[in-house]
Order: C-alpha cells, then sequence, then structure tokens
C-alpha cells in the first residue's frame, strides 16, 4: 500500500530535522523534502524527492508501496542520462535499463528506482557530448573519457547509500550487473540480500558500450551473438 | 614512490601540483619556464616600483582549499577583500562566479603574482627555459629546451591547450596521444591584446573595474591604482576575444591605439593622454567557458614514462582557481596511480 497522507507529514516532520555525521568521505546527507503520487505508465508510485549537503542536485526515489522496515527489497539504482532516458538514444541502454527495472517494480508489492541526477551540474552533459563525439572519430579512450568524464562515483553511491537508509529499507535486492555498485553500497552499511541480474538485448550502436562495460568495468553481462534480437539475454 | 618529475610552466597549476606532489614526498621534481617571473597569466609588472596586474586583475574563490591559500596570502601580502566593488557597466565579467555572494574576493595590494611567489616558495625553478620539442626515448621522456635537453620519467604540461597539443602532436602516432589532441582539440582560448596606460595621478576616480556590452571591442577596463598608492594612475584595458582574435598579429601600437580610443569614450577623455603605455598580447588569455575539462588527464606510454596534463582548462572552474585545483588534483592522481 502506497503511503497515506498522514504517514507523510509523519515522515517529512521527523526528516525535518535530520542530522547525521553523514556518509563517506564527503559526509554525505541527504533528507526527504517532499513526497507525492507519481501514477505512470510503469504503475502507480509515490516519489520522493531529496535534498542533500554536497552537489547541489535534487535527486529523487520512485517507490512503489509502503518500503519503511522492509527486507528484501528490489531496488534499481539508476543515474540520470538526458540523451538515454529522455531523448531515446541508442548510444547507450539507459533508457531501456531504466523502463525495465520501472516495469519490474511496477509488478512488486515493494521497490524502488533511485533516480540520481548527474547531469546539467557544471559542464558535465557538454563534456558528454564532446566524449560522444571523439567517439565518432574513433578517439575513444579510458584517459580521455576520464578527463571528460564529471562523475564522482564514490559521492554517487554515498547519496545512493543515504537515501536507502533515509527510506528505511532494511535490506535490498540490487537490480543490477556491476558489482562495483554492490561493493560500494555495502561499504556505507546497506545490506545487500541478493543481486537480481538486470540484462538487456544490445543494439548495433550500443553493443561496444556494453562489451566496454564487461572488458573495463567487471559488469557481469552475457552479450548476445546476435544484436538487436530483443530476445533477453542470460544471466552472467 | 614518485621521482623525476618534469614540470613544465611556472603558472598557478605547475607551481600548486610542484609543491603538492612534493607534499606527498616525492623526489626531484624540477619546474621549467619561459619567462623570467612566475605565476603565467597571474601577472605583475612594476613601472616606477608601482606593482600593475596586466593578466589576472583578482582572485577569488568558491573551494575550501583555494580559500585556504587566499587566506594565507595575507601573511605575506596586503588584500583588499570584495575589490572590485565599486563596478561599472553592464558587461558579463570573463569569470561570473566571482561576483556571487557566496564568492571570496581579492585584490593584492603588492601585486596578484604574490601568490605565485607563495606557491613558489622551496621550489626548484628554472627561468627563461622555453620548451620546444618532446621525444620518447624508452621508459624516460627527452624534453628539448632552449637551454639544452632534459630528461623525466613524468612530464607535467600545464601550457594553454593550444601549445600544449602542439607540443604532444608529434607523438600522436601513439593512440593515448592522438586521443589526448582530440581532448584538446575541444579546449577553445580566447586571446585578450591588453593596454597598461599611466596616467598623472588622478584623485576622485573611485570607480574599480567597467565592463562595457559588446558593442565595444573592450571587454574589462581595470583602474588597476584602485587597488594601491603609487605615483602614477593606471589602466589596464583588456580587448575582447573577437577584437583580439582578429588584430592578433597587428603592430601593438595600432592595437593600442584602437583600445585607448575606445576606453576614453568608456571612462572620459582624459584617457586620450596617457604618460606612457605598454602593450602585451595575451594569445591564451583564458579557456572559453563552458569548454573546460572535468579532470586533469594522465597518460603512460609504452616503456612507463607519464606525461600529464593540467591547468585551468582541466578543472570545470577555469580560472585561477581551476588551474589552482587541477594541480593538487593532478598530485593526488599521480600519487594514487603510482600506490
Amino acid at each position: 500500500m502506497p503511503l497515506t497522507p498522514m504517514q507523510i507529514d509523519e515522515i517529512l516532520r521527523s526528516e525535518r530535522d535530520h542530522d547525521c555525521p553523514g556518509f563517506g568521505k564527503d559526509k554525505v546527507c541527504v533528507r526527504i523534502v517532499a513526497i507525492a503520487n507519481l501514477p505512470s505508465r510503469f504503475g502507480d508510485f509515490q516519489i520522493v524527492a531529496f535534498w542533500n549537503n554536497r552537489d547541489d542536485k535534487e535527486h529523487v526515489a520512485v517507490v512503489r508501496g509502503d518500503v519503511r522496515g522492509q527486507h528484501n527489497v528490489p531496488i534499481r539504482v539508476h543515474s540520470e542520462c538526458l540523451t538515454g532516458d529522455c531523448l531515446g538514444s541508442l548510444r547507450c541502454d539507459c533508457r531501456d535499463q531504466l523502463e525495465a527495472a520501472l516495469v519490474a517494480i511496477g509488478k512488486c508489492e515493494v521497490g524502488a528506482l533511485l533516480y540520481l541526477r548527474q547531469e546539467g551540474r557544471g559542464i558535465g552533459l557538454i563534456n558528454k557530448i564532446r566524449a560522444y563525439g571523439l567517439q565518432d572519430h574513433g578517439l575513444d579512450t579510458v584517459e580521455a573519457n576520464l578527463a571528460l568524464g564529471f562523475r564522482d562515483e564514490e559521492r554517487d553511491f554515498a547519496i545512493a547509500a543515504h537515501m536507502i537508509k533515509s527510506l528505511d529499507i532494511r535490506s535490498v535486492e540490487l537490480m543490477t550487473n556491476n558489482p562495483f555498485k554492490i561493493a560500494e553500497l555495502e561499504k556505507h552499511g546497506i545490506v545487500i540480500a541478493r543481486r537480481i541480474p538486470h540484462e538487456l538485448p544490445p543494439n548495433k550502436y550500443n553493443r561496444a558500450y556494453l562489451e566496454s562495460k564487461v572488458a573495463k568495468m567487471g559488469h557481469q553481462l552475457t552479450l548476445d551473438e546476435q544484436d538487436g534480437t530483443g530476445q533477453p539475454i542470460k544471466a552472467g | 614512490m614518485i621521482d623525476d618529475v618534469l614540470v613544465v610552466g611556472a603558472g598557478v597549476s605547475g607551481l600548486a601540483f610542484a609543491r603538492e606532489i612534493l607534499k606527498e614526498g616525492a623526489t626531484d621534481v624540477r619546474v621549467v619556464d619561459k619567462s623570467r617571473g612566475v605565476g603565467g597569466r597571474c601577472a605583475s609588472r612594476r613601472v616606477d616600483g608601482q606593482p600593475i596586474d596586466h593578466g589576472v586583475p583578482l582572485l577569488h574563490g568558491e573551494s575550501g582549499r583555494f580559500r585556504a591559500e587566499l587566506q594565507k596570502l595575507q601573511t605575506r601580502a596586503t588584500v583588499i577583500a570584495d575589490w572590485p566593488w565599486r563596478v561599472r557597466g553592464d558587461g558579463v565579467p570573463c569569470q561570473p562566479q566571482a561576483y556571487r555572494a557566496q564568492a571570496m574576493r581579492i585584490a593584492v595590494v603588492e601585486g596578484v603574482n604574490q601568490l605565485a611567489k607563495q606557491l613558489a616558495e622551496g621550489l626548484a625553478i628554472q627561468r627563461e627555459c622555453r620548451v620546444d620539442a618532446l621525444s620518447h626515448e624508452g621508459d624516460k621522456l627527452v624534453v628539448h629546451t632552449s637551454t639544452g635537453a632534459q630528461t623525466c620519467r613524468t612530464l607535467v604540461l600545464t601550457a594553454p591547450a593550444d601549445q600544449t597539443r602542439a607540443l604532444i602532436e608529434p607523438l600522436a602516432s601513439l593512440d593515448v596521444i592522438r586521443s589526448v589532441v582530440g581532448v584538446l582539440s575541444g579546449v577553445y582560448t580566447v586571446p585578450s591584446w591588453t593596454v597598461l596606460a599611466g596616467f598623472d595621478r588622478r584623485d576622485g576616480e573611485d570607480w574599480h573595474l567597467q565592463l562595457p556590452g559588446p558593442e565595444s571591442i573592450v571587454h574589462t577596463i581595470v583602474h588597476d591604482s584602485s587597488k594601491r598608492r603609487g605615483p602614477w594612475t593606471t589602466l589596464v584595458i583588456q580587448a575582447r576575444a573577437s577584437y583580439s582574435r582578429q588584430r592578433l598579429e597587428s603592430d601593438p601600437a595600432a592595437c593600442t591605439e584602437d583600445l585607448i580610443d575606445a576606453a576614453s569614450r568608456l571612462v572620459g577623455a582624459w584617457v586620450r593622454s596617457p604618460r606612457w603605455v605598454q602593450a602585451h598580447r595575451w594569445r591564451f588569455a583564458r579557456v572559453q567557458r563552458g569548454h573546460e575539462l572535468a579532470h586533469p588527464i594522465v597518460v603512460t606510454l609504452p616503456g612507463g614514462a607519464r606525461i600529464a596534463f593540467c591547468g585551468e582548462a582541466f578543472h570545470p572552474l577555469g580560472g585561477v582557481e581551476g588551474a589552482f585545483l587541477s594541480g593538487i588534483a593532478l598530485a593526488r592522481r599521480l600519487v594514487s596511480l603510482s600506490a
């Protein structure tokens, strides 16, 4: 059952004075500041808006049911990608990942998708598009992407971990192929009951990107031999 | 353990890098610079003993680290907090964030290059040493300079993006270098013709800075003598990028005349009769806003030698603060890579 107006009031009131030493080396602290219903094409959710003391970005959680005090809650941590999420870019698999997660969570009693806002701060989006330009010219190297990358992943996961704590989720089933995410969240005291593989078929534009995720970032993916068949891929 | 480091450029980023990496325990860190002084675009001259800042007119900081450096500067120099507070015109400053309420903003009475002097303390710096070319031999880099060849294991390039790119382009047969050349090609730098003008002392000029709009060829007029008392009333007139780009190879005297004329129409007729003028051409005055990269770059060449890059272009804040922070970020990165 979603939160009732009275429960929402209660949460917002108790969050008002939330004060903690912070998570991670940057002492990240987040507070829930607004909650509303969010009926969507993927099911009925509630959206929870967070303030944080570090990055001037407004992160949100799309929550299914009342997750407070719950164990084994399916969670997806999604990083904002304007080109993929909103504009339907095929250079990455962000939108597929986002939609699959929302569809899956929409079918559960409880669950949450943490939507971490990454782009648009400083020169993040400009540099991402520059990186695409370099890729178009075959100049795609780790060094170049690092110079253009704006993400501080350590901070991202401190924020995600705190969001999970603020939602009072006791243990999670993390929808991910990325072992780094699991390790980072565990470092901040999040109990990961299990990993739910989150795999989607590649297309001809993002196959190289997905392959580099496996090779360079240790993602657990099994990439199908055929492109764009729409066939789900087995978990690695 | 890091040793055998050569830093090209004794500007704020190169100096901040060298100091930080020495603090981290590195040994044999040398800095070379083509000019006589340190500071790069954090530049001050003296005319009859009176300092005049002809590059960066003020320092401003948002980050704790750079603010602390600016605080420390107050132990060796006199600073004017919040300068400039009397700003005329509605043009857009080079660094709009300097004027945000939370920014710390200062002018340095003894000259803005005091910051570089502070950073340079205790560093081994070879001045008047211009780097002409690079080559790569085994685990070493050979740096060909105006005073002879030097070798190093780690080379740190801090010059403006265009100059750095030209220096590494001959090594572009290496994939890692080719991609860095690609990254640097996306960083645009802006030139600025700058005129320094001295006038008989005028009292009653109470303004600090003037920012005319895009209809003028002048981008900024700094009332430099509002930062300090001296024999002269001084103005530093910095031309707009579009004008400077067009006239980059023009006769300095002609540009001086253009800029004095434009400034006199903004400030007053008295500007038409300076007692002395000096022109300075900043080929690479600053990084165009929005072109900054996120991080410094480190590439490892076959054989193990490293080329690293820092400077204003390698930090999202840009400007002096971006240069400073990129130098520190690079030192930390190299330390973590060698751990």
